[in-house]
């Protein structure tokens, strides 16, 4: 017993010292010390030892083993250390290279289609802004002619921090911060989180992103409000794509509508992806409601306009035909990688 | 909200279209069709046939041979192994080349099974006998059909020989899906539906008048009505109908309640339900033996009641849940659920017939906390019309007479503590054009708005809103009503004038933007993860016990303990994001993330405490919320 264990010994240190890089070491580390190593299996022949005398061979494996590991971690540690060293001579060289592309990293889908948005708005004079996530009852609700008890709260499965701070649910609340300034005329736009106590699903996340629109100015019309999601539209999805306005309700808009467009897989003859309609829906508008305007100190009967919230998650899945939501927040590389 | 076409054709006068005309014209008028289904759709050459002769198979003891009389010259020959047919029955017969809409095995097949003319074990078959289920219905919604076998249509009164079968069974109909925006309550009953289906074809709405006077009884001598609470309460009808004959509904109002998805019981059942589903008016039907003290009070449970609701389930109730009580006890949740103590059971005499109009906020928030929401209670909970309460009563007392379902005493018990009155709009042509951007004259307008019976009144220069729209309060109302009508379509597309504005974004939006190109320059790709974590991360990530980290803010309601509390850091989030693709086996993962934290803000002096109440009811500052910048990686 004790000459087999030299033997392997000797027979590893031979290995381990002619091995030529990182993979070769571990190939070795496996063939001596893995489950079906050759150590291993000295140690399941055990059973035929006289039991006095195994505590004896037990000690030895043992210091067979230690003395291995010992010089696959030594020998780890230098080609480690020759390997940083090339990998730091072909960074020099990199560096005075253009990055290739495949080197770079990936920005997240969802960030590609708000800047693509953000680019169109901006192109039409509107200016960027954000607000607070975690938000007062009165911003997200109550300034939008959503009062205490309105069902529309129940809808709209609020998360609540107290009963008058709330994740808030749209990014609409930010209309009214911005309003209440009183700088007119207003051109913004207004991305970011909002929160809805929805269970995780393909279709549904408690977490996503909006789109808030909104213009105030004198004369604002509706026909206005479609001439611009018109560009929006044609801009995002192509210049062939058509966009329908049906009626629609929501407590801060009045007239209200929600938003079709052709579908951009089919290009509106009817496809799984549009449930056969060669239409989807891609956000809700409307006038902004004279209550609306009103708490926020602007007078409905000289001023009026627009406002608008797109799902970024709706377009971004659309855009990429991509199933399931879910996947906007897992990070996989894998996925990461396509955009 | 589903509602058939042949019950939206009784009120509009000489509608004629497809279900796709349909669907695209109402969706454009602001009603939206979700789906439709056509119950005919698999159905083809299916007629009405008699039995004329028997006989049994000569080879196969479990077959018989049927000579069928379709109102043509010869009978027609069919094999059926069919056990419950007789020399006489009158039944549906698919024809040679026709089609039914289950399989072999009687499972529902889209597109249906065509039916050939063939041999069955030797003798010549020219067709097929029917159960319901292949007409693509059910015993559910047909309840006098056979639990297993051919359909068989009643005796004394049967359709013609040779007839449509299907159109005699009603299944020649479409059954649409709507969904109904909270605005229009109104249209959660077939009756405003239809009114909106006239408008968008510019038909006629036509209601049959709604009369009841029952007999020279006085309901006043049979039941009192108290409302204590007349907030929660704003209007109660009572009337009252003797001599009950409880027996099966008419097939016309079974297929009608089928249409909807509700499943036929009694006529006194089927009465309520079918009002409700026609007006969108919730009644209730209690025996008036069990009503003790021949009274109805309206008021306020005591917390910790307990009650039995008519589904046998015992319910706490507390002082905001509104209970119809009699004399000595409750009998019934206001709008949710009536009691098991009074319900109507197949020996009732006499009858005490509910139709109210609660709160709909108290409603909502009762149902949410005793955790019962039934068909009732969420149609009170939108906020009913009071003037609707007393013609679905009325309404259902005339039905019980054209049923011969009882003797309907006179006169109603009527208690209205709030008088809903018509809302008056100043119709300013002028204004809605110039939030329209469009150019319609104002009788032009007056006419779109009296589709929906928006009057205008020439004295005032207003139009007159019925209560059953109590939406309709300002100008940009009235705009949107012009312009359904008008044409969503036909307004122009502009863009805004005005001074041009100069667009862009802001220094830290301009930072982020930097960071990311910076990040994905050097290999890093850009995850995102949710805003809320568990409280159990500060501990994983080795965060000592006194940490400022671990005061954060908090979910009252979260989705659970791990999505309790908004994150404080961003390393949790890309710590996950990595173990994630370490699972799945990814290689050299390089990962960033701008990730937004929360930081809970401590009393701060420099804030106006009694503004903040003032304005925003509380005195609590929102947390600081800061853009973190976060890598994380590993491999080679
Ligand atoms: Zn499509």
């Amino acid at each position: 017993m004790k000459d087999k264990l030299q033997k392997i010994k000797d027979d590893a240190f031979a290995a381990i010292k002619s091995s030529e890089g990182l993979n070769a070491l571990n190939d070795v580390r496996v063939n001596y010390l893995g489950k079906k190593g050759l150590l291993t299996s000295v140690l399941k022949g055990m059973k035929d030892v006289a039991p006095e005398d195994r505590p004896k061979v037990g000690a030895l494996v043992n210091d067979t083993r230690e003395a291995i590991e010992k010089l696959i971690e030594e020998t780890k540690q230098k080609l480690e250390a020759a390997e940083m060293e090339r990998r730091l001579k072909d960074e020099v060289i990199d560096v005075t290279l253009p990055a290739r592309k495949s080197n770079c990293g990936h920005r997240h889908p969802n960030i590609i289609t708000l800047e693509e948005v953000e680019d169109i708005f901006i192109g039409m004079g509107y200016e960027v802004v954000e607000g607070p996530e975690v938000e007062y009852d009165y911003y997200n609700f109550e300034a939008l002619n959503i009062p205490a008890n309105h069902p529309a709260k129940d809808e709209q499965d609020t998360f609540y921090i107290n009963d008058k701070i709330v994740l808030r649910t749209q990014t609409s609340s930010v209309q009214a911060r911005v309003m209440e300034q009183g700088k007119l005329p207003i051109r913004i736009i207004s991305p970011g989180r909002a929160f809805r106590s929805d269970e995780v699903d393909a279709t549904h996340s408690p977490s996503f992103h909006q789109i808030e629109g909104l213009v105030i100015d004198k004369g604002i019309t509706f026909a206005d409000l479609k001439g611009t999601l018109e560009v929006f539209a044609k801009k995002l999805y192509g210049e062939d794509t058509r966009v329908k306005f049906r009626p629609h309700h929501f407590p801060f808009t009045e007239p209200s509508a929600e938003v079709d467009v052709t579908c951009f897989k089919c290009k509106g003859k009817g496809c799984r992806f549009c449930k056969n309609s060669g239409w989807v829906e891609i956000l809700g508008c409307g006038m902004v409601h004279p209550n609306v305007l009103r708490m926020s100190g602007i007078d409905p009967e000289i001023y009026q306009g627009f406002a608008f919230g797109v799902g970024l998650e709706r377009i971004t899945l659309f855009k990429y035909e991509i199933d399931d939501m879910r996947l906007l927040y897992e990070n996989d590389m894998r996925f990461l990688k396509q955009f | 909200m589903n509602t058939s076409l042949s019950w939206i054709k009784q009120y509009v006068k000489g509608l004629d279209c497809s279900a796709e005309q349909y669907k695209d014209a109402i969706t454009l008028t602001g009603t939206m069709v979700e789906g439709y289904e056509r119950l005919d759709e698999d159905l083809e050459k299916i007629v009405v046939g008699r039995i004329e002769k028997i006989d049994r198979h000569p080879d196969a003891d479990k077959l018989i041979v049927c000579q069928i009389n379709i109102g043509e010259a010869e009978n027609l020959q069919i094999v059926t192994g069919a056990p419950n047919v007789k020399e006489g029955d009158v039944i549906p017969v698919v024809l040679d080349g026709g089609k039914v809409a289950t399989d072999h095995d009687r499972n529902r097949v889209k597109g249906g099974t065509k039916i050939k003319k063939g041999k069955l074990r030797g003798v010549e078959s020219c067709g097929m006998l029917c159960s319901i289920e292949e007409l693509g219905s059910s015993k559910e919604m047909y309840p006098e059909a056979p639990e297993d076998g051919i359909y068989i249509f009643d005796k004394d009164n049967p359709p013609a020989l040779g007839s449509n079968a299907v159109e005699a069974l009603g299944l020649n109909d479409v059954i649409f899906e709507h969904e109904i925006t909270s605005n229009r309550v109104d249209c959660y009953g077939v009756v405003g539906i239809a009114r909106e289906v006239a408008a968008t074809f510019n038909k006629e709405f036509v209601y049959p008048p709604v009369e009841c006077k029952g007999n020279d009884e006085k309901a006043s001598d049979y039941i009192k009505v108290t409302t204590e609470d007349k907030q929660l309460c704003r209007r109660y009808c009572a009337r009252v109908v003797k001599n009950l004959k409880i027996e099966p509904s008419p097939k016309w109002m079974q297929r009608r309640l089928a249409s909807q998805g509700i499943r036929p019981i009694n006529n006194i059942v089927d009465i309520t339900n079918y009002i409700m589903a026609e007006f969108g008016q919730p009644m209730h039907a209690f025996d008036l033996s069990t009503v003790a003290g021949a009274q109805i009070i309206v008021k306020r449970a005591k917390d910790g009641d307990k009650f039995v609701t008519l589904d046998g389930q015992e319910r706490t109730l507390d002082s905001d849940v509104l209970m119809i009580c009699d004399g000595e006890k409750p009998i019934g949740i206001a709008g949710i659920m009536g009691g098991e103590n009074s319900m109507i059971t197949e020996d009732a005499k006499t009858l005490l017939f509910e139709a109210a109009c609660f709160d709909g906020t108290n409603i909502r928030l009762s149902s949410k906390r005793i955790g019962l929401r039934t068909d009732a209670s969420s149609k009170f909970e939108k906020g009913l019309d009071p003037n609707l309460t007393l013609e679905a009563l009325n309404s259902a007392c005339q039905l019980i007479e054209y049923l011969g379902a009882g003797e309907v005493v006179g006169g109603v018990v009527d208690v209205y503590n709030d008088v809903a009155s018509d809302s008056r709009v100043k119709l300013e042509p002028d204004k809605i054009n110039g939030l329209l951007g469009t150019d319609i004259s104002k009788e032009d307008m007056i006419a779109y708005l009296k589709r929906v019976e928006l009057i205008y009144d020439e004295k005032t220069g207003e139009v007159v809103a019925p209560s059953w729209r109590q939406d309709i309060g300002c100008s940009a109302d009235l705009a949107e009503e012009v312009a359904r009508f008008y044409g969503y379509d036909k307004i122009p597309t502009t863009l805004p004038k005005g001074e041009a504005t100069m667009g862009g974004i802001s220094f830290k939006m301009k930072v982020e933007k930097t960071a990311r190109d910076v990040a994905e320059y050097c290999g890093f790709s850009q995850g995102m993860t949710y805003s809320f974590e568990s409280p159990k991360v500060f501990d994983k990530l080795l965060i000592p016990e006194n940490d400022g980290l671990r005061s954060v803010v908090s979910i009252l309601n979260p989705l659970g303990e791990d999505y309790s509390i908004m994150r404080t850091q961003p390393l949790n989030g890309i710590l996950t994001s990595l173990s994630n693709n370490y699972n799945r086996r990814n290689k050299d993962v390089m990962l960033y993330e701008l990730a937004n934290i929360y930081l809970p803000v401590g009393d701060d002096s420099e804030v106006d405490k009694e503004e903040l109440k003032k304005r925003f009811g509380t005195t609590d500052v929102l947390p600081n919320e800061r853009m973190q910048f976060v890598l994380g990686f590993y491999g080679d």
